[in-house]
């Protein structure tokens, strides 16, 4: 959808927002602007990203380092620090009824009121956080509790939302911990985090977020510290769990191959801003913006029995320091297709029909 | 194939590390085997890849072979040199002839320096030069060579991006026109779109200056652009060494077919031809018996647990250290 549209004003944008919000969507992220207050200014990390993610479906975010997917997501859980702040935006998101009831039946869900997560108290953010939205992060070790061992830190997640005694939450975590298959639950629980490997911790990670039946999990980067090997079997459990569970998945990484194995939509980011948005199998065929274009061609990718070619077509210069971005579009310097005004024109994202839209001028309407 | 004699033999090389030195408690007895015997050789102007998962011993190879640290055992000519006899004073002399690139473009510059005094260092350090003017004149050769400003002579590090300061460490490496340098994951902690520009580089310099590289990679599309030759490693050990061709089209190993299927292809369709290991690397202190890689292989039989397998000659460069290697290379995804 074209949002660049809708004038500033919050309260008006939140009703037009709401307005649209589609029946199918679960969360909605409307021109959300979170910067960092840094010296010398105000960075930018993430410039009217707007967004919907399908229930049951996994939208992918894909981008290079510091094009602001990680800033997106701590942004719609609220966990920005200062001295980063959400400046503008709203996310909306269906919220259960009343947080950890069972399954919503088929059809229940146009009836369940859009809240703007943007807008709500911090005691009742924190309800949602960990039991409706949970997240995944990309160095497993670092997010967890060194002094608490596997189990405990899945019961905890239990007891924080849940009213349920400290033997039946302990149950719950190695139940789940056997759900994301790891073999001898009940023996691993007794674990702490150094002394599992990068993918047990990883599936501890998983089995943590998803102990109170979230109905979206937000995934950064989860696989990237992994091997190869280990991140086959992450992929595969995570889009397991998206099914057994009617999980909606936020999956971000900055490796085209994954996005491309797990999403069912695709955003692609370039400093703070969504460059192109299309479904996934659209956006590989036929990927319209020369940023997406050119990471496409860059990528070494060969696989069983193919023959890998000699030179890759790079893209020249790097990503720019958001800092000091030009007036026009970001990519403009880099850009192999670029036409005068670009120096000075910003584009809007472009609609170019199902569901496909992207920001560059060569795909402007006539 | 270029049959020359190698600029590179390595023979039998074995690194043990003292297990667990933290802990005062821990078995004494106890080792890393982080090489566990390790042979090849590369021939003057070929890119010979070095892959395999982390803490498979790549590092270590490396280490080793620029003698950073000392082999428990083993052998490594160099350019006819019995390279592990020289002393202190001979390989520093001989240093400039083989340099590596590391994984971190950040670390392995000094902050505090401008790149132009850093980019001078090797010329004042070995004496090339006989002037300031002519070390200056070097230096801006250099940076034009691996495509940066000639003028950014007086930036610091911290002024570049992460492939820029790669292409630091690059000129650096290749500033003394050496002959071998050593490549230990130069794009790893690159953006995407910036990977291709130094694998480009380095596929440049190459022909540029003959050069000889070991390439060391944990992904095997990204070696596949440069290397002539490729070698995968698993807990210590080669399993399997071969033309690229070889590899790519007609791996004999399961462990390399696992490998290969596991790259993701930028590319929603064939969403289920992967063939999903179990398990992960185990610990390289206790190395599994017999095929280190049977309590992961997907075709290991009771035999594998128990000896270690021979290696089988696939072709005059091709082999694999596997017992069922026909087996093997039928391996494809469910
Ligand atoms: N603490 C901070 N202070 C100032 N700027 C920051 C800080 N943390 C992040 N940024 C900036 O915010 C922008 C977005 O960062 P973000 O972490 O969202 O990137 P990302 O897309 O997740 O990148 P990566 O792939 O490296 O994880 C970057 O330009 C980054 O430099
Ligand atoms: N100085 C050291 N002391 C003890 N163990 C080490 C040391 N250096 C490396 N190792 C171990 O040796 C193995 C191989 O490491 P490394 O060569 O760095 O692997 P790679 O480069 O393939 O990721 C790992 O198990 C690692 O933990
Ligand atoms: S708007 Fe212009 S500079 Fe930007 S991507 Fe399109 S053609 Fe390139
Ligand atoms: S020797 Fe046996 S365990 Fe080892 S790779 Fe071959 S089949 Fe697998
Ligand atoms: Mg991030
Ligand atoms: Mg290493």
């Amino acid at each position: 959808m074209f949002r660049d549209k809708i004038p500033p004003t919050s309260a008006f944008q939140s009703l037009v927002a709401s307005l649209d919000f589609m029946d199918s969507s679960l969360l909605q992220v409307s021109d959300l602007h979170s910067v960092f207050h840094v010296a010398g200014g105000r960075l930018r990390a993430v410039d009217g990203v707007s967004f919907e993610i399908p229930s049951r479906g996994t939208l992918g975010i894909v981008g290079e380092s510091g094009c602001g997917k990680t800033v997106t997501a701590l942004s719609i859980l609220r966990l920005l620090q200062p001295p980063a702040e959400i400046e503008s935006g709203s996310v909306l998101f269906r919220a259960r009824n009343n947080a950890g009831s069972k399954k919503k039946g088929p059809g229940e869900s146009e009836d369940r009121p859009a809240l703007d997560l943007l807008k709500i108290s911090e005691r009742r953010m924190r309800r949602i956080r960990g039991a409706e939205i949970s997240m995944v992060f990309q160095e497993p070790a670092s997010a967890l509790n060194p002094v608490l061992n596997a189990g405990d830190q899945i019961a905890e997640a239990v007891r924080a939302h849940e009213k349920v005694s400290r033997k039946e939450s302990w149950d719950r975590a190695v139940a789940m911990m056997e759900a994301v298959s790891i073999p001898d639950a009940a023996r691993r629980a007794k674990e702490y985090p150094h002394q599992l490997s990068g993918g047990l911790r990883q599936r501890v990670m998983i089995a943590m977020a998803l102990v109170c039946r979230p109905q979206l999990l937000i995934a950064d980067e989860p696989t990237t510290a992994l091997d190869v090997t280990v991140q086959a079997q992450i992929l595969e459990l995570l889009q397991s769990m998206c099914g057994q569970y009617d999980l909606s998945m936020l999956f971000i990484s900055h490796d085209l191959g994954v996005i491309a194995a797990v999403a069912d939509e695709v955003a692609v980011m370039y400093c703070g801003k969504i460059v192109e948005h299309a479904p996934v199998e659209e956006l590989f065929a036929n990927p319209r913006h020369p940023y997406t274009q050119g990471l496409l061609r860059s990528l070494p990718t060969v696989t069983l029995g193919e023959m890998p070619t000699r030179k890759l077509e790079a893209i020249p210069g790097s990503v720019p320091n958001l800092m000091n971005l030009s007036v026009g579009c970001k990519f403009e310097p880099r850009c192999a297709v670029r036409l005068e005004e670009c120096k000075t024109f910003d584009p809007p994202l472009y609609p170019l029909g199902k569901n496909h839209s992207t920001r560059c001028v060569l795909c402007r309407p006539t | 194939m270029p049959q020359a004699t190698p600029l590179l033999q390595v023979e039998n090389l074995i690194k043990h590390f003292p297990a667990d030195s933290t802990r005062w408690f821990a078995k004494s007895k106890e080792f890393v085997h982080a090489v566990d015997g390790i042979s090849f050789s590369i021939p003057a102007g070929e890119v010979f890849g070095l892959v395999g998962e982390s803490g498979c011993g790549k590092s270590t190879a490396a280490r080793l072979i620029l003698r950073l640290i000392e082999p428990t055992s083993g052998k490594i000519q160099f350019d006819g040199m019995d390279w592990l006899a020289l002393g202190e004073k001979e390989l520093r002399r001989q240093r400039r002839v083989m340099q590596i690139i590391f994984q971190d473009p950040y670390s392995s510059l000094n902050p505090r320096m401008r790149i132009g005094a850093a980019l001078a260092e090797p010329f004042e350090v070995h004496k090339v030069c006989s002037s300031r003017a002519e070390v200056r004149s070097r230096v801006e050769e250099l940076l034009q060579m691996v495509g940066l400003d000639p003028q950014a002579f007086g930036r610091y590090p911290h002024e570049f991006s992460g492939g820029q300061r790669q292409r630091i460490a690059i000129a650096r490496a290749i500033a003394l026109k050496p002959k071998f340098v050593v490549a230990d994951e130069p794009v790893s902690s690159l953006d995407v779109s910036v990977q291709a520009q130094i694998i480009n580089l380095l596929a440049d310099l190459r022909e540029e200056f003959h050069l000889t590289y070991l390439f060391i990679s944990h992904s095997l599309p990204v070696v596949s652009h440069l290397c002539d030759r490729i070698a995968v490693m698993y807990l210590g050990k080669i399993v399997e060494m071969g033309s690229r061709d070889e590899i790519f089209r007609n791996s004999g190993h399961p462990y390399t077919r696992v490998l290969l299927s596991a790259v993701l292809p930028p590319d929603p369709k064939p969403k289920s031809s992967r063939i999903v290991l179990r398990g992960e690397i185990p610990s390289a202190v206790k190395i599994p018996s017999g095929c280190r890689f049977h309590p992961r292989c997907p075709i290991a039989d009771a035999h594998c647990a128990e000896a270690e397998p021979p290696v089988e000659t696939l072709s005059a460069t091709h082999w694999s250290a596997c017992f069922k290697v026909n087996e093997a290379a039928q391996l494809t995804a469910k």
